[in-house]
């Protein structure tokens, strides 16, 4: 937060509290206690619901009722408060207003005693959070069952208990000019490159952003390559994914009040990797990586393909298939691009609304997606069976890759307009323009196409071919250009 | 996203050197073909000539020359222009020999103009990304056409037939100096070379070397390929290697014709890229040169295109050797000079 004009705090109780009042614009939300130790006026200042009553009375009350002092000065009293009285691990000396007004944003609870111009803020948080719960946009079979918090203290703490070793360090800073958040840059000493972990905390104080409120502001912060097509950023909720990433060299960054974390640079090839590859055999996660790597291109690829082949290049298709997509496309009312874009519409719909609509309810709509319109757009002549049976396939490809859904929903349009319009000769200039974009993208020095081009050998160990040993080198340095 | 300091391996700039020449042999349209040995006797011949004329530009960049146009001092600049005049007609004739094959061979899909214009749009951006971008997806490109080609092979059902290799004899004299001729015409890779050079981390002459092999190897077995499955049916299907696609058929899929041109508009729209990137080079500001050269070569394939002009006719033969002897031999041994005049006062 950028501090500007401090108001140094008044010397009367009444002066303080009414700055730090003035300072939150009489906000209800401010509570003021008023008491008296030894004769001396004080006022315990706190947000409401922000800091632990318990905690307060343990470490704040207690202390000061035993404090009885025959004709004790207000510097006394202050002495004893700050240095003495208050149990808490972590207190602060306060001099300005605005400095009290933003420890109490961070569930801080804050002390004035008539007659001196200072305060003291000591931590007494004690706010409601999320119960550590699983992971539920990435599960796995058999990983952990823990996700990242929205409590960054509480995430910082998972991390922790995986790497017990002090070579795994926290950076806390704060980014936002109005929220205050607590961010934290998270990283293995030693294998984390020392520029890389410069550039993260330059870019972080940079963030113009007033608000950060989803991972997305730091993303965006954090992002080298701003034309790029995919992002040299990613997320994850999984503290054993956060963790394999950090030992091999990479930076994660925590945001307080979000339960992802980014971590960057990020590889193309990392989309197709998953936590249960390190669980099962060699031979059986590579199979798998292939797999998740044929979903890309069918996903991106394949309706663009089907009109392409069946409207200009029907010579690409076998005889038998070729007359049963005639048969098929005899009776639907469409050119076979319109009814694929209607159907690729009516999918995107479908699947927004059963993100957007409580669990409960997005049941339904896959019943109604699928059963209802599915089967009586087929039985009407409007499509027909065997482009329902293409985007059922493509459908199911891009659920396999979460992370790749945008980049993947684009492509797919592109190629169905150009593979529509101008056949395989416009699904070739997409697919140029997309790799030559990926191919350019750089984050953080590291291609984000590596190692699959430019070709790194050592670092293919664990790209489509997972290797015997699960032992994570120092990525970051071995691709860095 | 233009880089700051873009550097390309000599292995990625082999690469790119070899996409670029697939990408003539491709377009590469034979009206009558009698055999194929003299050709493989002149693509030796004439390699061996690269292999000479070469030098000026790789010792330039082997004895540690960062920037040979930037060694001419004030004549850089007029240097730079021809650089960029010579790679906007080549990727003009590039672009409206693609469009005549789209227009041969697919004429319902897409119009040789639309062709065209669509090749400049992805070449502009394509270029605009940077050498670092193109030569990364450039090994992506080859291999997958390295891949096609395989499977093509593999479910090939042409016949080799190894009496097509007839022996050469003194009549064959005369075709074996055109087409050396004709081989030694298509080696704008020199002053590709003398270009992209200042891009190299190291390896000017691996790079050189490197390619000239691969093309032999590369190019020969087409050749060989050619002459053996299909022989004098090369004069009636036009495109030799479209048509070594044409005989490839699986249960799957019917006819690889459409699957080839797939991977031949990913090479060409890389290839014109490299071509813009190059000519693109004295201007100021990338974004606006990506764009101008664009449009030229765009103009210069309508043109050519409209008006039945070839870059591989006999006229246009003498503007690319001479655009090889100014640029990729004349350049490169002056530069080397002022190289050295500026070295020596330094010894001194």
């Amino acid at each position: 937060m950028q501090k500007k004009n401090h108001t140094p705090l008044p010397v009367s109780l009444e002066g303080s509290i009414g700055a730090v009042r003035k300072a939150f614009g009489d906000s209800s939300d401010l509570n003021v206690l008023r008491a008296e130790i030894s004769g001396i006026r004080c006022a315990v200042l706190t947000l409401e619901g922000m800091v632990s009553t318990a905690d307060l009375s343990k470490m704040l009350f207690g202390p000061m009722m035993q404090y009885e002092k025959r004709s004790a000065r207000p510097s006394d009293v202050f002495r004893f408060l700050s240095s003495e009285a208050i149990l808490s691990t972590e207190s602060e000396v306060l001099n300005t207003s605005e400095e009290a007004a933003e420890k109490l944003c961070s569930g801080f609870a804050v002390v004035f005693v008539h007659g001196c111009p200072h305060g003291v803020a000591f931590s007494a948080q004690g706010y409601k959070t999320r119960a550590v719960e699983e992971p539920d946009t990435e599960p796995n079979i058999k990983g952990t069952r823990e996700a990242l918090n929205d409590n960054i203290r509480t995430s910082m703490s998972i991390l922790r208990r995986r790497i017990k070793s002090p070579k795994l360090r926290f950076e806390l800073t704060r980014a936002g000019t109005l929220s205050d958040t607590e961010l934290c840059i998270a990283y293995i000493e030693g294998k984390t490159p020392r520029s890389l972990v410069e550039k993260t905390r330059k870019k972080l104080s940079e963030i113009p952003s007033e608000l950060i409120l989803t991972s997305g502001t730091v993303i965006a912060a954090l992002t080298e390559c701003k034309g790029s097509f995919f992002s040299g950023v990613s997320t994850t909720e999984r503290p054993d994914v956060l963790c394999s990433k950090i030992n091999e060299g990479r930076i994660a960054v925590l945001i307080d009040g979000v339960p992802f974390a980014a971590i960057f640079p990020s590889l193309f090839i990392e989309n197709f990797q998953a936590v249960d590859d390190y669980a099962e055999r060699s031979y059986f996660a590579t199979y798998q990586r292939v797999i998740r790597l044929a979903t890309f291109f069918i996903s991106s690829f394949l309706p663009g393909l089907y009109v392409a082949a069946a409207v200009y290049h029907p010579e690409v298709l076998s005889r038998s298939l070729l007359l049963n997509l005639i048969a098929s496309e005899e009776k639907t009312p469409y050119p076979l691009i319109a009814e694929m874009l209607i159907v690729i519409v009516m999918f995107e719909i479908l699947r927004e609304a059963g993100i957007r609509l409580p669990r409960a309810i997005g049941g339904a709509v896959s019943i109604v997606g699928g059963l209802v319109i599915g089967d009586a757009a087929v039985t009407s002549g409007l499509i027909s069976a065997p482009l329902l049976i293409i985007i059922g396939i493509t459908a199911t490809s891009a659920f396999v890759i979460p992370g790749l859904n945008p980049q993947i929903t684009i492509l797919r349009i592109l190629n169905v307009i150009l593979g529509g319009t101008v056949g395989f000769f416009g699904i070739a200039i997409v697919s140029l323009i997309i790799l030559v974009n990926a191919c350019a993208t750089d984050s953080y020095a590291v291609p984000y196409t590596a190692p699959i081009t430019p070709f790194t050998l050592r670092a293919m160990k664990d790209a489509i071919f997972k290797s015997r040993s699960n032992a994570s080198g120092e990525v970051v340095e071995d691709l860095q250009a | 996203m233009p880089q700051q300091k873009p550097t390309i391996s000599s292995s990625q700039l082999l690469i790119l050197l070899l996409l670029a020449r697939v990408m003539h042999t491709m377009i590469f349209r034979f009206d009558s073909f009698s055999s194929g040995v003299p050709v493989m006797a002149a693509l030796l011949i004439s390699t061996a000539v690269e292999a000479v004329i070469c030098l000026p530009a790789v010792v330039y960049y082997s004895s540690g020359g960062k920037n040979l146009i930037g060694e001419l001092g004030p004549l850089s600049r007029v240097a730079g222009f021809l650089y960029s005049f010579y790679f906007t007609v080549i990727a003009g004739g590039t672009a409206a020999l693609f469009a005549e094959f789209l227009q041969r061979e697919f004429y319902t899909s897409v119009t040789p103009v639309a062709a065209i214009i669509l090749l400049a749009a992805a070449s502009a951006y394509c270029a605009y990304m940077g050498i670092e971008g193109l030569a990364r997806a450039g090994a992506v490109v080859f291999w997958s056409f390295i891949g096609l080609f395989a499977v093509m092979c593999i479910v090939n059902e042409g016949g080799f037939n190894w009496l097509n290799l007839r022996p050469l004899t003194s009549l064959d004299i005369k075709s074996i100096f055109s087409y050396s001729i004709e081989s030694l015409s298509s080696s704008w890779w020199i002053p590709m070379l003398v270009i992209l050079g200042e891009h190299l981390k190291s390896g000017a002459f691996k790079a050189a070397y490197g390619y000239l092999f691969a093309k032999l190897i590369i190019i020969e077995t087409l050749v060989l390929l050619i002459t053996i499955v299909l022989w004098r049916y090369i004069g009636v299907l036009g495109y030799p290697i479209y048509a070594l696609g044409a005989y490839a058929k699986s249960d799957f899929i019917q006819r690889f014709d459409a699957i080839n041109m797939l991977v031949w508009a990913i090479n060409c729209a890389l290839v014109l890229s490299l071509y813009v990137f190059i000519s693109q080079k004295p201007a100021q500001n990338r974004k606006i040169g990506v764009i101008i050269f664009s449009a030229l070569f765009a103009s210069v394939a309508v043109y050519e295109f409209k008006r039945g002009l070839r870059y591989n006719e006999p006229w246009f033969l003498w503007f690319k050797l001479s655009g090889i002897f100014l640029l990729g031999i004349l350049i490169p041994i002056a530069a080397i000079i002022l190289k050295k005049r500026k070295e020596r006062p330094a010894r001194i």
